[in-house]
């Protein structure tokens, strides 16, 4: 749970919305629950981090290694 | 008889890997079609051939239900993206019948519009003073298809959704912050999302193949009766005032049911914190009126957050 509140603070800090952290799987959402500190605020080069996730994922996706929802 | 008032939005995406999101609460609900009609130069003054050049279907909405709204439309908008199990974004609006249960038709008897492509964009949000929040979207229906296909697809005979969100009701609450400096006194806060974009219309097509993002200028109005707050001392100075997220923010309240507000420490309310240039844009008053002052925040990206950064769920103290 905490994983998934840190992940959705990521998520607003990006301008996203909160309803796509069910497109992640626990490993993303673990990466992006360690892009907070331990009081749960984002840390600086959070916009680095999240687009790196996102990449990843992309690139997955292309390869064929997931399915979109 | 065909007439019909507003019922819901839903949306249902390939990102909605959830289910689909029903949004009631609909206050405003437009549609237009935008379509250009090409004809020929012709010697005499009537036009003596037609046809449909260009369409740029969009249905623009707003609602009360802010939270849900910002918990699943993201700043630049959400795509429409559609496949077997997401249509779309469906616009529902409920068929009158006099001599129906409460007034209305029942079963599939009810229009909905649906945009199987395309993208949502939250255009603005407005939250008076002891007034009911609203926000104000506008989707943007697209085809990208090989050949293209009509983007807007109207049906008479839909079931409209059963439980859409109907208990979200905000207002304003009783702190802004903006660089520091805390405005109590407020009349208005508005948010303006100013998306420039581009709807490109490729060969072969009448329809738009993309809504293409250029620029977000998200603008910040407050409207206050303080009008002491333009001082260059202490206060926002005619230089302006910088804000970042550490000490810029406003908040929004939430109405609870058969009460009046939640109180300040439920996670209920919605907080936005914001950077950006404040700057007072206006100062007037009218006859023995008091007065009132307008500031206004240019956002910007600080490098770390989105220009606008929304919680929902957030307890105000």
């Amino acid at each position: 749970m905490e994983n998934i509140l840190k992940a959705r603070k990521v998520l607003r800090s990006q301008g996203r919305p909160v309803n796509e952290e069910s497109l992640f799987s626990e490993e993303e959402l673990e990466a992006l629950a360690a892009l907070c500190d331990d009081n749960g605020e984002v840390v600086a080069g959070v916009r680095e981090g999240f687009l790196a996730i996102i990449e990843a994922r992309n690139a997955r996706l292309e390869d064929g290694k997931a399915t979109a929802e | 008889m065909a007439r019909y008032s507003n019922d819901s939005i839903e949306i249902h995406t390939t990102a909605e890997s959830g289910g689909a999101v029903a949004i009631g609460g609909i206050t405003t609900f437009s549609e237009s079609l935008n379509s250009d009609i090409s004809t020929p130069d012709t010697a005499t003054p009537y036009d003596r051939f037609q046809s449909i050049m260009m369409q740029r279907p969009e249905v623009g909405f707003s609602t009360e239900a802010i939270a849900t709204v910002l918990d699943n439309v993201g700043f630049t908008g959400k795509c429409i993206v559609s496949d077997g199990t997401h249509p779309g974004v469906m616009f529902y609006q409920r068929k009158h019948d006099p001599c129906g249960p409460q007034g209305r038709a029942s079963g599939s008897n009810h229009k909905k519009i649906t945009f199987a492509e395309g993208h949502l964009f939250i255009d603005s949000l407005n939250v008076p003073s002891g007034g009911n929040a609203t926000i104000a979207l506008t989707a943007h229906g697209v085809s990208a298809a090989d050949p293209p296909v009509q983007p807007y697809v109207i049906a008479y005979n839909a079931a409209v959704p059963t439980s859409p969100v109907i208990n979200e009701q905000f207002t304003l609450s009783r702190l802004i912050q903006v660089g520091g400096i805390s405005i109590t006194q407020i009349t208005n806060l508005s948010v303006a999302w100013n998306v420039n974009f581009e709807k490109p219309q490729y060969a072969g097509s009448i329809w738009p193949t993309l809504v293409d993002i250029q620029k977000i200028k998200a603008l910040i109005t407050i409207s206050t009766d303080d009008m002491s707050l333009l001082n260059d001392s202490g206060k926002i100075t005619r230089l302006g005032k910088a804000c970042t997220h550490a000490n810029s923010f406003f908040k929004i309240q939430r109405r609870e049911a058969n009460a009046g507000l939640y109180s300040e420490s439920a996670e209920q309310h919605i907080v936005g914190t914001f950077a950006g240039l404040a700057v007072i844009t206006r100062q007037q008053a009218s006859g023995g009126s008091a007065g009132n002052l307008e500031i206004q925040i240019a956002t910007l990206d600080d490098g770390t957050n989105n220009p606008i950064v929304f919680t929902t769920g957030q307890a105000l103290d």
